[in-house]
């Protein structure tokens, strides 16, 4: 988890303490929806936020099934949630960290997203999409900039 | 599609310049912004007034430079508020200079011009009358013809 990785960052409209309880316990709600955005087929999952020091983020599908996202490895609410992230394409030990912080600013909260740990993925693995390097980078980034703008929008709607 | 122009602008110290744009002009980050592992900013946006502007870090490798490298800028952005006077007033205590004192320009503006702390000009401008070219003429004499 050495590797460090481009932070993508946006303000929102709420104290940080409510950023974090709607970026966890709405998730479903605000994280866009679609192939590009959600985890497995058929794409018509549902994301549920287990809270707490030893919750999961979970996909699941109508027909009963569940996919687990992430395993939080640090859940302290308002400030910083840390997950152990893995997508559908990961086998084994593959497995990346998602770092959330939260910052009070002048007019709501900071979020800031830190995905890393993907040197640990071999050069052909799917979930690279054939990029790599800086275009990598920014590729996985502006997903998360969707993801974070969809919250943005989100806050200020409620 | 429709067709929109939106600056981008190269600043060094592109955090602390969202910052003074906040301050001094009532700027709202309004996207995602990307910073990487060393602290530059690969892209941000703000909006001014409702109108969009973006903004990154120099990134000297691709020969995207700001305007402190450079040694001046070409551009500037005109800026339309309500008290002229007093947004210069606000830039300045913030750090920006003050390049043409805020005074009534003979097209019906009250304007100045200031140079941010990152290098670029800002024209500030308030609208208080309207002027007629033919007015405009008379205003300017033998200096300009208004066409």
């Amino acid at each position: 988890m050495t590797n460090q990785t481009v932070i993508v960052s946006i303000e929102v409209a709420a104290p940080p303490q409510l950023a974090f309880d709607v970026f966890t316990s709405q998730i479903d709600t605000w994280w866009l929806r679609g192939p590009k955005h959600r985890f497995r087929a058929p794409w018509n999952g549902t994301l549920v936020f287990e809270p707490g020091p030893t919750g999961r983020l979970l996909e699941k599908y109508s027909d009963g099934t569940t996919f687990v996202i992430g395993r939080v490895t640090q859940w302290t609410p308002g400030e910083r949630l840390v997950l152990r992230w893995n997508l559908p394409s990961f086998v084994d030990a593959e497995s990346t960290e998602v770092d959330v912080h939260f910052e009070a600013v002048d007019d709501g909260t900071r979020v800031s997203v830190q995905h890393r740990g993907w040197s640990g993925l071999r050069d052909d693995h799917p979930a690279r999409h054939g990029k790599h390097g800086r275009d990598f980078e920014y590729m996985k980034a502006s997903l998360w900039a969707d993801n974070l703008g969809a919250l943005r929008r989100h806050i200020a709607r409620n | 599609m429709n067709q929109t122009i939106t600056p981008y602008i190269t600043v060094k110290g592109a955090a602390k310049a969202i910052d003074f744009y906040k301050k001094a002009f009532g700027a709202i980050e309004t996207a995602a912004r990307y910073t990487e592992p060393n602290g530059r900013v690969g892209h941000a946006e703000i909006e001014i007034g409702g109108a969009r502007l973006m903004l990154s870090d120099e990134h000297p490798e691709i020969e995207v430079l700001s305007p402190q490298t450079l040694g001046g800028t070409p551009a500037m952005f005109h800026l339309s508020v309500p008290d002229a006077a007093a947004t210069v007033a606000r830039a300045a205590a913030e750090g920006a200079t003050v390049q043409r004192a805020v005074q009534d320009q003979p097209y019906g503006e009250r304007s100045g011009t200031i140079k941010d702390p990152f290098g670029h000009r800002w024209m500030i401008a308030t609208h208080v009358e309207d002027v007629s070219k033919t007015e405009l003429q008379n205003r300017v004499g033998d200096s300009y013809k208004i066409t």
